[in-house]
């Protein structure tokens, strides 16, 4: 008998890097590296478990500037000289390790990465948002959106027009690509504030998912916790986090990605090796970095690290497939014990970080591909998605307003607005109320100006990532960060310094801006003035 | 002779039989008759206002047992992953000693091993093993379902980049805005910034230079939560060349504040340059009020009120 339900949301974000200017740059491999990683093993597991005729049901949140990458033509053709350098330095590695005991190793890097090859060429043509669709639209999928660049809205509640451009622009984009607009939405760094839902509710946004002290410090106290939905003031469903299942897989100290027979990401042969032999794979400038090649397992609190043996990381990664949909069946179980009887059935809300599976993890696509085979044995739970939850009990818990919260450091924004990164928002709300004041003065503006306001409009969803503030708190790659808010609130400057004096911007100087910066084609900077949103 | 003949070409036969049965080619094991099913996918595409789906088809069914579940290994060890999202990539620096590697030893060997030698365990040690080729034809094909490629970006090679003007990087000092931003850090703390050179110059002008120059600048904080009187809970003392401020102490978890931004003389005078929308700070522990009693209107019997809202 079903007692209850689990529902995994994996949510796939990488900021907006592309720079035509340059052949190589290290951070566009931030994408390549996912996609290696993560976005094909991941497709390759969830089309093995389709052909197997597993049932399963994943929600996975393609964020905008993620599915604007894996578009791009220019990022197709790097990412695919990425993947070609990649089977490369494997054959030479084979080659290289034949009387090493790492030769094992590298072989399953060789059958791994050729596999990778054929499948991004020949079976996905370069077209992996189409596989993710694919897989929608065979009923295996729910795709939802995420803010249009990743804005972190807490921060940028100020300016009710900037909140909703960042709701309003991801949800015609998601329904220019899939035909439909978005059930779900999941707010950039799960940052929720009061009268966000506002501004999701008007995008025709069903549901949307909170960190758990977004519920449980909820006024009026939630019955259920977060194992049931409920609805804002708004008429938003909120779905919270569930910190068991979270912790799990996550935490540094009782995950599952700390075991020591899975891949240590630490130690890879980008370090070791000669630039001539890396290949393309070598950073640019002489830059030690990572290959991807990593021939060690996590082993232990010790800097002596043992090789990585394939066979008994697929033995582990089962083991805890197992336990995990044990544990969620057991939790599902307690749960409902403890629960008032006359609500509907828990549900167990389980959201990661898509890159943390493949990426970080190497084996976290395995992994989910187990549960899923797993949970497919099993009687009493069933994984299903918030979107179905949502229609077998529309009810939910009742209304209550959710606090403000995110799943960052301590669960605030304070990770967003410190020493390092305040600076951030005076320019980004200065910038935010001249667009706002353009858009509504050039409501019918000349095609030149339009044109132009778009292009702004991208300038300035660029500089509102979240991903810039989070890189200047952390340290790592702060001077990228810097460097990019800077250059797209000059450029957006720039614009609207032109168009405020009447004129237009140097159109040579504009179709380069454009083709750097060249997301959302069809953004109409109207979005910003609020009379053009409603009217649509 | 002729018996012993039989026998041979018997055997023979019998042989042959037995290499071809052998030989030939075992397809993966199918879990029931959904593996058919996924040949041709219902397209699912559900809008908001239409009826829920029939996930019926979803139902968990009843297959083999898996091996017994395990539990985790107990020593874990700390990965920096754990600490946040994307883009965090700390180059640990490796351990020095490590040979380079590079001659190449030997012809290339191009050698394609079945992923089953290393990778999955041999045939029944782990029960059903299904392995599929990307081009199995196991797997539905991919429709047209290309998605359209952006408009933007189309450009004359060569471009001269350069053409941007971007060697140096510039923000504006200011936006001709006058403001006082509030925003909320956690339950604690607040940051404050500003942006206030109009009403300055204006007071400026108003106070004449003498009384301006007596004047200091400080933060008032309000304590502006229902059913509190909004009265100031405190005076910062800020210094004229701050133009942020981080109030990490005097705030509580659940109140509403307005910060103000003003000057004020020795006597205690202050004159307004500019105030925060108010700003609520989010709780930092449960309700201890239901949806239930809320609707009651009342508190049940025994209820001792709660210590906070």
């Amino acid at each position: 008998m079903n007692s209850g339900y689990v529902a995994i949301v994996l949510h796939a974000h990488l900021p907006f890097v592309r720079h035509p200017d340059h052949e190589h740059y290290l951070e566009e491999r931030w994408l390549f590296e996912a996609i290696t990683e993560c976005y094909l093993p991941l497709l390759d597991g969830l089309e093995r478990l389709e052909a197997e005729g597993v049932p399963f049901r994943l929600t996975v949140s393609l964020s905008p500037t993620l599915m604007a990458m894996l578009d791009d033509p220019l990022l197709r053709t790097r990412y695919q000289r990425y993947l070609e350098a990649s089977v490369e330095l494997a054959e030479k590695e084979v080659v290289l390790t034949r009387d090493w005991p790492e030769h094992r190793v590298a072989r399953f890097y060789q059958r791994h990465l050729k596999n990778l090859h054929k499948l991004y060429l020949e079976r996905y043509q370069r077209d992996v948002v189409g596989a993710f669709h694919r897989l929608a639209r065979a009923g295996y999928v729910d795709l939802i959106t995420c803010g249009a660049t990743h804005g972190f809205l807490p921060l940028l509640h100020h300016q009710p027009e900037v909140v909703r451009a960042q709701v309003e622009v991801a949800a015609r984009e998601f329904q220019r690509r899939f035909g439909h607009p978005p059930r779900g939405f999941w707010l950039p760094e799960c940052g929720y504030y009061p009268t966000v839902d506002q501004a999701l509710r008007r995008a025709g946004v069903q549901y949307c998912f909170v960190e758990t002290h977004a519920i449980t410090h909820a006024r009026p106290a939630p019955t259920r916790g977060t194992y049931a939905h409920g609805w804002t003031p708004g008429g938003v469903a909120v779905f919270g986090r569930d910190p068991t299942s979270s912790k799990q897989v996550w935490s540094a100290h009782e995950g599952y990605p700390g075991d020591g027979a899975y891949r240590e990401f630490y130690r890879d042969i980008g370090f070791d090796r000669d630039p001539e032999h890396l290949g393309l794979l070598a950073g640019p400038g002489g830059i030690k970095t990572f290959s991807g090649f990593k021939y060690h397992r996590v082993t232990g609190p010790t800097n002596d690290k043992d090789l990585y043996d394939p066979w008994a990381a697929e033995m582990t990664l089962r083991r805890h497939a197992a336990h995990f949909v044990q544990e969620r069946a057991r939790q599902v179980a307690a749960l409902r014990g403890m629960l008032p009887s006359d609500g509907p059935p828990p549900l167990v809300v389980a959201p990661y970080d898509a890159e943390l599976f493949g990426h970080w993890w190497f084996e976290g696509p395995r992994f989910l591909e187990e549960v899923a085979r797993q949970a497919a044995r099993r009687q009493d739970i069933r994984f299903i998605t918030a979107g179905d939850y949502l229609d077998l009990h529309p009810e939910g818990q009742g209304q209550f307003e959710p606090s403000l919260s995110s799943w960052g450091y301590k669960g605030y924004a304070e990770f967003w607005c410190d020493g390092a990164n305040h600076w951030v928002y005076r320019h980004l709300h200065g910038a935010g109320r001249r667009m706002v004041e353009l858009a509504r003065r050039h409501g019918d503006g000349s095609p030149g100006v339009r044109r132009a306001l778009n292009q702004a409009a991208r300038e300035l969803l660029l500089a509102q990532a979240s991903d810039w503030p989070f890189l200047l708190k952390t340290g790592t790659a702060s001077n990228y960060a810097w460097r990019r808010v800077h250059m797209h609130l000059q450029r957006f400057n720039q614009i609207v310094d032109a168009i405020s004096a009447g004129t237009e911007p140097d159109p040579v100087w504009l179709t380069l801006v454009e083709s750097a910066d060249n997301l959302f084609p069809h953004l109409d900077y109207r979005v910003y003035a609020p009379a053009a949103a409603s009217g649509e | 002779m002729m018996g012993l003949v039989f026998l041979v070409v018997a055997g023979l036969i019998f042989a042959a039989v037995w290499i071809t049965l052998a030989r030939r080619p075992r397809t993966g094991a199918r879990l029931g008759p959904d593996a058919t099913d996924a040949r041709e996918p219902e397209p699912l595409v559900v809008r908001p206002g239409d009826p829920p789906p029939d996930t019926s088809h979803y139902d968990n069914k009843q297959v083999a047992p898996g091996p017994e579940p395990g539990l985790p290994n107990a020593e874990l060890k700390e990965r920096v992953h754990m600490e946040g999202p994307k883009g965090n990539r700390q180059h640990k620096p490796h351990k020095p000693g490590s040979p380079k590697r590079t001659e190449r030893r030997g012809k290339s060997r191009h050698r394609d091993v079945e992923l089953a030698s290393e990778l999955l365990p041999p045939a029944g040690a782990e029960g059903r093993v299904v392995r599929l080729r990307p081009d199995s034809p196991d797997r539905p094909d991919m429709p047209d379902v290309k998605t359209e490629v952006g408009e933007l970006g189309a450009l004359p090679e060569p471009v001269d980049w350069s053409y941007l003007g971007e060697e140096e990087l510039n923000l504006p000092a200011t936006y001709g805005w006058d403001r006082v931003i509030a925003m909320v850090r956690n339950p604690y703390s607040l940051y404050v910034y500003w942006e206030l050179d109009k009403a300055g110059a204006r007071l400026r002008e108003m106070l004449g230079e003498a009384e301006w120059n007596r004047t200091t600048p400080c933060l008032r904080l309000f304590d502006v939560t229902p059913g509190l009187a909004g009265a100031p809970v405190r005076v910062i003392d800020i210094g004229p060349e701050n133009d942020h401020w981080f109030i990490n102490d005097f705030v509580e978890p659940g109140h509403r504040y307005i910060v103000s931004y003003e000057r004020r003389t020795p006597e205690g005078r202050y004159y307004l340059l500019g105030h925060s929308d108010p700003t609520q700070l989010p709780y930092d522990r449960p309700a201890q009020q239901t949806a239930l009693y809320r609707m009651y209107g009342r508190q049940p019997d025994g209820w001792q009120g709660s210590p906070w809202r």
